[in-house]
């Protein structure tokens, strides 16, 4: 994935100042900010769900579209998925759309969860919504993973399944950002972060060359940087 | 792709209209039934109101389809997932509108089906057997009146037929551009407004440009006459481009916001 | 579940301290095999990639080595992990003795302390 001096605004309002970013594959990165830094608009335009104002976003070197739709895997921060819908429908929806999902794969995740397929969608609690969505994105083959906050409003323990879940299902060869403003315990998952503030990059390192810089955690330099 | 889109967008609408059409034939039953009791006034005048109301409810049903399958499953959360499939955005406006037509089209055949079963009995069954017998009658005075019937007619029929389809198309495609423009608002609030503004804007350019069509084309009819075959067919020929083109132009223009001008909250 | 970690040292580092321990105490047996890196990183909470880093550090210490198709072995050098072991108790020692000396106590009363401090565990079973 590639940014190349991006600018995004919504009316007047500048949500990103000129991003220049290039990530490697096989990586996971951190995409870590204060609320309203940009994280969001940057997936999003990753996403081809946003056009940039100006500059240019490119997957693979091509310019977000139907070919880089199905080879990036996104997790937005809504929940997005049909209410009328039961669990095994959820499925075959991905199955039908995205030829790199492995159902069975994620029929072991919802197993494990205790997740039938047909429970409904329109009983489920926003946190195992949340969970289910998780499992389908990482049922995925795919070359780019998008995570928006996935563990935002979740408890400890959901948040370690999460965490896992991640870790143990990527593409090897696969890239996974993951956006987030707790940085706490998620930091040892990361290889890089980037350090975004009012849509502009101001640190892009590897984790443990933050630790032998600063002698202190990511989560630590965070603090210090976005002190209010 | 598109199969698949359809598939669930049929997927999506079919309880709630199987269920109306249901209750529709259940209404129309009971007031078949009433006909039999026509000294229990009550019993007529409620089946008749019940059945008013599930046809005033099918036709609401049928236009908040079209609006809601549209915005909801676009433009608010659901959009997250919509527009992160590997599907081409002209698809999948193709596939709300052709499910939008199927559910019209199956709407209207349900309502002549219920119309027919709340109001058949004897006598009715009696008149259509009547009217098929005295077809050849009829067809034999349509003919004194007209002639013969000619490749003309057959497409005077067709374009009329086409010119109603088009002029439904391009209604559901005023929606969804009205909808696609309002949701480009920067103002999440504001997007109610501007989609009501888009409709009412392009509406009025819309006749504008259709009456400016006309006018230059047929100005010079005054009068206007059945039986003038050639005038007929070139008038509702004309309607029939016009509504294509217009469509064509909606259809594009929806596709363009959808493609560059996205803004989902 | 995830190991935890200090903040200020680079996780890697922490990473190769952790294994180290598991094979100077026998946790890990010299010629076992270890688990995956994939499994591993599972297991700590901590990118794969880091874990990666972290045997790689390992195998240039000599303490595991891969085996071709087969994954990663604990060394059986003996004398190597006796070294490592008595490397890890001094450092162990120094600390206690930098922070007992840090409490206020000199040289001499620091040993004394540890000496009335190991009749608790007894000299020898």
């Amino acid at each position: 994935m590639k940014f190349i001096n991006v600018t995004k605004s919504y009316g007047a309002k500048p949500a990103l100042k000129g991003i220049n970013l290039t990530v490697e594959s096989g990586k996971i990165i951190g995409l870590l900010g204060p609320n309203g830094s940009g994280k969001t608009t940057m997936l999003k335009l990753a996403n081809g769900l946003l056009n940039p104002s100006s500059g240019e976003v490119l997957i693979e070197g091509q310019m977000p579209g139907i070919a880089s739709k199905s080879i990036v895997s996104y997790l937005p921060e809504k929940t997005y998925l049909n209410d009328w819908m039961r669990v095994g429908e959820v499925l075959d929806f991905f199955c039908d759309f995205y030829p790199d999902f492995s159902p069975e794969k994620s029929k072991e995740m919802l197993k494990s969860l205790g997740i039938e397929q047909t429970d409904k969608l329109k009983t489920m609690s926003k946190g195992t919504k949340e969970k289910l969505q998780l499992i389908l994105v990482m049922s995925r083959k795919a070359r780019l993973y998008l995570l928006d906050e996935p563990i935002g409003g979740v408890d400890p323990a959901a948040r370690d399944y999460i965490l896992n879940t991640i870790i143990s299902n990527y593409n090897e060869d696969g890239t996974v950002i993951i956006s987030t403003h707790l940085i706490q315990d998620v930091e040892r998952i990361f290889d890089d972060v980037v350090f975004l503030s009012n849509g502009e990059i101001i640190i892009c390192d590897s984790v443990d060359s933050v630790r032998e810089k600063h002698n202190k955690s990511v989560d630590e330099l965070f603090r210090e940087v976005f002190k209010c | 792709m598109l199969r698949k889109l359809l598939k669930y967008e049929m997927k999506a609408t079919r309880r709630v209209f199987f269920a109306l059409y249901g209750a529709m034939f259940a209404a129309a039953v009971l007031m078949n039934i009433s006909m039999y009791f026509p000294y229990i006034n009550a019993f007529k005048v409620t089946t008749f109101f019940v059945m008013f109301a599930l046809f005033v409810a099918l036709a609401v049903l049928t236009l908040m389809t079209i609006v809601k399958r549209f915005k909801d499953n676009l433009f608010s959360d659901e959009g997250y997932l919509m527009f992160t499939i590997p599907v081409s955005t002209e698809k999948l406006i193709l596939s709300k509108l052709i499910s939008a037509l199927i559910w019209t089209a199956l709407s209207c055949i349900v309502t002549l089906l219920v119309i027919f079963t709340a109001f058949v009995n004897k006598e009715v069954i009696s008149g259509i057997r009547d009217f098929f017998a005295y077809f050849n009658e009829m067809y034999a005075q349509i003919l004194l009146y007209i002639g013969e019937i000619k490749g003309e007619h057959i497409l005077a029929v067709v374009l009329f037929l086409l010119s109603i389809f088009s002029q439904y198309i391009y209604s559901v495609l005023l929606i969804y551009t009205s909808l696609s423009i309002g949701q480009t608002a920067i103002f999440s609030k504001r997007r109610g407004m501007a989609s009501f503004g888009a409709f009412i804007g392009i509406s009025i350019v819309a006749s504008l440009l259709t009456r400016s069509v006309f006018g230059n084309l047929f100005g010079s009819i005054t009068t206007f006459s059945l039986a003038d075959i050639i005038a007929f067919n070139s008038i509702f020929g004309t309607a029939v481009l016009v509504n294509l083109s217009l469509s064509a132009i909606l259809f594009y223009a929806t596709n363009y916001i959808l493609k560059y001008r996205l803004n989902i909250e | 579940m995830a190991w935890v970690f200090d903040n200020s040292i680079p996780i890697y580092l922490q990473l190769v301290e952790r294994i180290k321990i598991l094979i100077v105490s026998g946790a890990l047996r010299p010629g076992e095999k270890i688990d995956s890196v994939r499994d591993l990183a599972q297991e700590a909470g901590v990118n794969p990639n880091t874990m990666q880093r972290a045997l790689g550090e390992l195998e240039r210490e000599g303490l595991i080595y891969p085996v071709r198709t087969s994954g990663r072995f604990v060394t059986e050098d003996e004398e190597h992990l006796k070294a490592l072991r008595e490397e890890i108790a001094t450092e162990k020692i120094d600390s206690l003795f930098e922070s007992l000396l840090s409490l206020g106590y000199s040289r001499k009363e620091a040993i004394k302390e540890v000496i009335k401090r190991t009749q608790y565990y007894g000299e020898g079973e």
